[in-house]
């Protein structure tokens, strides 16, 4: 006899083994259906053992025992392909089970990517404003439109002003003569910008850091 | 919290040991192998894992699985030892036998020095 659950255990339930359900689409066909219908014996199993009708606390703790989906269903594919990669000596077997373990580690770096991306260029929008804060004349922003159109950042240093050698960050000729002129495309405005653009995005992305961080942590430690 | 993380290499490594010593004894269904594993080891920390190690092992060969409708409602799935599985769990008690007491007679041994060495300073 099934166990009698309450409505929000029910619901419990019937979302995690949708989840199940998704984080089962990558695993064989052959094996998918099996496992489906072992996982939810063993949770109907332990659900009978409780006093009826069994609510939503004690589902929730049944499901945190057995574990999140997403977590244990990614061993039956590195399991079986290292298994079967040593049984049969299998090269691309192998490759495939220790590429499932190792992705894990891959993908961290692939998700980091991003941010150093945020982090690179508030640091610049920073280094922007502040620059025009303390030198406005030695830093701007300039449009030419005589060699082909482009914009340039340029910091001059106090050493280099009298012949005005601007470092362009930005140059399309690349010839390092060309002096910026053109027109400056930094107002009194760019100091708040640039400063306050600069501080929220890498405040942004310290926060998405961080919450990823403690959901990749949460994680390993129920494995 | 390095102790935390030994104890479950530890216990991860022997729990491949643990379920085959107890089908050895018969054949059980996955969440009956989790509760004797919980009672009588304490092996078991996350019981999702338990499910993908069963089906290495049985695909190694070392377990044969069968569907068994129950009266609970929900078919279950019976794990047995094989006759391959057998000679391997023989094997695996040997060598833990021998480690065992070879780290035995260490730890008895190193107690002695110690204690010698603080007995002598």
């Amino acid at each position: 006899m099934p166990s009698a659950l309450a409505a929000e255990a029910q619901r419990l339930l019937d979302d995690y083994l949708a989840r199940l359900d998704r984080a089962l689409r990558r695993v064989p066909q052959s094996q998918r259906d099996e496992i489906r219908v072992e996982i939810e014996s063993h949770l109907r199993g332990r659900l009978a053992e409780l006093p009826e009708p069994v609510t939503a606390a004690d589902t929730l703790d049944v499901l945190y025992k057995l574990g999140e989906p997403e977590s244990y269903v990614p061993l039956y594919l590195t399991e079986s392909y290292l298994s079967q990669g040593f049984q049969k000596a299998s090269p691309p077997l192998l490759a495939k089970g220790v590429g499932r373990w190792l992705g894990s580690a891959a993908l961290s770096y692939l998700y980091s990517f991003p941010f150093f991306l945020l982090y690179l260029v508030s640091f610049l929008l920073l280094a922007l404003g502040i620059g025009k804060l303390i030198a406005p004349d030695d830093v701007r922003v300039a449009y030419t439109s005589n060699k082909g159109r482009n914009i340039s950042v340029a910091f001059n240093y106090p050493a280099e002003s009298q012949g005005l050698h601007p470092s362009s960050a930005n140059s399309a000729d690349g010839d390092p003569s060309t002096d910026i002129q053109g027109h400056e495309l930094l107002g009194s405005w760019a100091v708040p910008a640039t400063l306050g653009l600069g501080f929220l995005m890498a405040l942004g992305a310290t926060v998405l850091l961080r919450r990823m961080t403690r959901r990749a942590l949460r994680r390993r430690f129920e494995d | 919290m390095a102790l935390d993380k030994w104890i479950a290499q530890l216990r991860k490594g022997l729990l491949e040991m643990g379920i085959m010593l107890l089908l050895r004894e018969g054949a059980r269904y996955g969440l009956e192998i989790i509760q004797t594993l919980e009672e009588r080891s304490g092996l078991v920390i996350t019981e999702g894992t338990i499910y993908p190690l069963l089906g290495r092992l049985k695909s190694e060969g070392l377990l044969e699985a069968e569907w068994v409708a129950s009266d609970a409602g929900h078919p279950r799935k019976y794990y047995r030892l094989s006759a391959q599985g057998r000679r391997q769990l023989l094997r695996m008690i040997q060598h833990w036998r021998g480690f065992s007491a070879a780290l035995d007679q260490l730890i008895a041994e190193s107690e002695e020095m110690s204690y010698a060495e603080r007995a002598g300073g």
